[in-house]
């Protein structure tokens, strides 16, 4: 990194972070430190939703997926706008009517304390789990693509993070989230237009479509129903819908950054926002990794993306093979990129029949190639197993210090960063706000002052962020984190969602009925996960319809006496 | 499922004579907007699809 990389980057992240801090010292009760005073409008409460989910993962490893698989993984977004209808139209009334801190708030209103306890304990660990992949993932990347120590990246993101959302608890969360929006996505639309500048000059944004396409990298719909398919139109739509009925209606994280609006109509405009922008949003990562693979038929790539790979293997017993299997990439590749060219040429000349020809040839190297890169994700395993052979991720970061002018890796970089940022702060947020409101008030000190629990609110922050931290520096994981998150995500939703669910539209089912059932569902759901082959979407309305059939089938028979509670009185 | 349903039907009564969205007068058509503009993309991203595959 250049000096003046350094400058955009350590200008940007001060801004944001000064910027955010000064907005909002002072906060000493409760209601401004956990709601932000009910005072956002619609747009602070978009941003912030949006932000809270765009982790830097989403712009580390997205870029990468489509690099690798296309743009179909923008399927996985589709059950996201109807889950923001359903949540605007059932829970934000509740929510605002009981004058909730948190989700598990109104459990107790609904059910009993226990259910609340259980409620709020499942996101604890669900949550604490992926706080420190949330500050990991980017960490271990940026660490081995830019040589900086692992300890050092993690601490930069954490103690940054902590610091501002101790001192301006939910207020300053919000705020610093709409700058880091406006970096994140201003960075990708100037990363966007550099790639199209970087192509040879020749190639157009049309024949960028054209190349994609004829390696199968602009499948974004696919109406065909395969269970064993990830990502399709209906385990988007279907399977989607549920994760993120759980993920934006009973997380705490994203709750209590809706919570902040200062009236129903604000919170539920701040999420009618991240429906309509949420879907484009994320095709317009994926098509700039499009782009990247595009570029990448121009320019060679290297065949293993993770600097360390290649290195270990190059000194290794492996080499002689390393060194064969990258002189048959170089052919391959040349011999691919000239039929690229051949290939826009017959388009030009609308010679259909050999474009076909040619289309197909393009096709059978690209296949060739990755055989080719198979093989050496093979030897870099054998060379040494405890290194990651997954580089996708490594795909759009490997691009930016290579090819990006000074100055434009800076601002990269603060994109990434600012996206850790964003979410990680929301998770402490919500963490702290959780084991505070749902747990030390309610079980421990319920009548000390708003004083007190502010500064309770404080000390939970700094020791959830310092186990996130501890997490993030001294684990080490298997290479798939991205998907780690998200399943950690699915194991633990989909029983959180079936309470929530029964709890706003199954009124004849309660409380010790919904309660012995998740404790059931969720060891089920666990059970399932290490013992099948269940896709991990699906877990999440597995979860929903065990909770509500085990809670059915108990409150029909064992628990048909128990009393009806109603929800109208505000929980303690 | 019923149930489900005919709860959910309650809650977008309740919409009419509560809050009124400020660009539309309910709240359904906030929400068919939402839903509609998620039809769209599908439709654009399907297109896409079609004329690259």
């Amino acid at each position: 990194m250049s000096s003046l990389d350094w400058v955009v980057l350590g200008g940007t992240l001060l801004f944001i972070v000064v910027y955010g801090v000064w907005k909002t010292h002072g906060n000493r009760d409760m209601d401004n430190y956990l709601r932000g005073g009910n005072s956002m409008k619609w747009w602070t409460v978009g941003l912030s939703v949006m932000a809270t989910q765009a982790s830097a993962i989403t712009f580390l490893s997205t870029p990468g997926q489509a690099f690798e698989d296309g743009l179909r993984f923008v399927q996985f977004y589709f059950g996201l706008p109807l889950a923001m209808v359903i949540i605007s139209i059932t829970f934000i009334p509740i929510y605002y009517r009981l004058k909730v801190y948190t989700a598990y708030e109104y459990l107790e209103s609904r059910f009993d304390v226990r259910t609340r306890v259980l409620g709020a304990s499942i996101f604890l660990v669900q949550r604490a789990l992926s706080a420190g992949i949330t500050i990991y993932a980017p960490a271990i990347i940026l660490s081995s693509a830019l040589g900086w120590p692992l300890s050092s990246t993690s601490l930069v993101i954490g103690v940054v993070v902590i610091a501002y959302t101790i001192s301006g608890g939910t207020k300053a969360v919000s705020q610093t989230q709409k700058q880091q929006m406006a970096v994140m996505m201003g960075g990708m639309v100037v990363a966007g237009f550099m790639i199209l500048h970087l192509l040879p000059p020749e190639i157009g944004l049309l024949d960028a479509l054209e190349v994609a396409g004829s390696m199968g990298r602009l499948n974004a719909v696919s109406f065909e129903f395969d269970p064993s398919d990830r990502y399709n139109v209906w385990s988007g739509v279907l399977g989607g819908v549920f994760l993120f009925l759980s993920y934006f209606g009973t997380d705490q994280s994203q709750v209590q950054r809706y919570l902040t609006g200062r009236s129903i109509t604000e919170s539920r405009l701040g999420l009618m926002m991240n429906g309509l922008l949420k879907v484009p949003m994320q095709f317009f990562i994926l098509f700039v990794g499009v782009l990247v693979f595009v570029f990448y038929q121009f320019y060679q790539p290297p065949l293993f993306f993770i600097e360390k790979g290649r290195e270990t293997v190059q000194t290794s017993a492996y080499a002689p093979e390393w060194e064969a299997l990258n002189e048959n990439y170089d052919g391959l590749w040349n011999q691919k990129n000239t039929e690229i060219y051949q290939y826009l040429e017959y388009l030009e000349l609308d010679d259909a029949p050999a474009a076909g020809l040619s289309r197909q040839k393009i096709k059978q190297l690209s296949e060739e190639e990755q055989k080719l890169k198979q093989s050496a994700k093979a030897l870099v395993h054998q060379a040494d197993p405890s290194l990651a052979t997954q580089d996708y991720d490594y795909v759009f970061i490997t691009f930016i210090l290579t090819y990006f002018p000074e100055g434009l890796v800076g601002l990269l970089l603060a994109v990434i960063l600012s996206a850790a940022m964003s979410s990680t702060a929301s998770e402490l947020n919500a963490l702290s706000t959780t084991a505070t409101v749902d747990l030390y008030r309610r079980l421990w000190k319920p009548d000390a002052s708003d004083q007190h629990y502010v500064l309770v609110s404080r000390g939970f922050t700094l020791l959830w962020g310092s186990l996130a931290l501890l997490f993030a520096m001294f684990a080490s994981l298997a290479e798939n984190l991205i998907e780690l998150v998200n399943i950690i995500g699915s194991v633990f939703y989909g029983p959180v969602l079936g309470i929530f669910i029964v709890a706003f539209y199954i009124r004849w089912i309660q409380a010790r009925a919904v309660f012995l059932a998740a404790i059931v569902t969720q060891g089920l759901v666990i059970a399932l996960f290490f013992t099948t082959n269940v896709g991990y979407l699906w877990l999440n309305p597995i979860g929903v319809g065990l909770v509500i059939g085990i809670a059915s089938l108990l409150q029909a028979t064992f628990f048909r006496t128990d009393p009806a509670k109603t929800d109208t009185e505000s929980p303690r | 499922m019923g149930a489900v349903v005919a709860n959910l039907g309650k809650f977008l009564y309740l919409d009419r004579v509560n809050e009124r969205p400020p660009f539309f007068r309910r709240w359904r058509t906030v929400y068919l907007l939402v839903l509609g503009n998620l039809l769209v993309l599908i439709v654009l991203f399907y297109l896409l699809t079609l004329r690259y595959a």
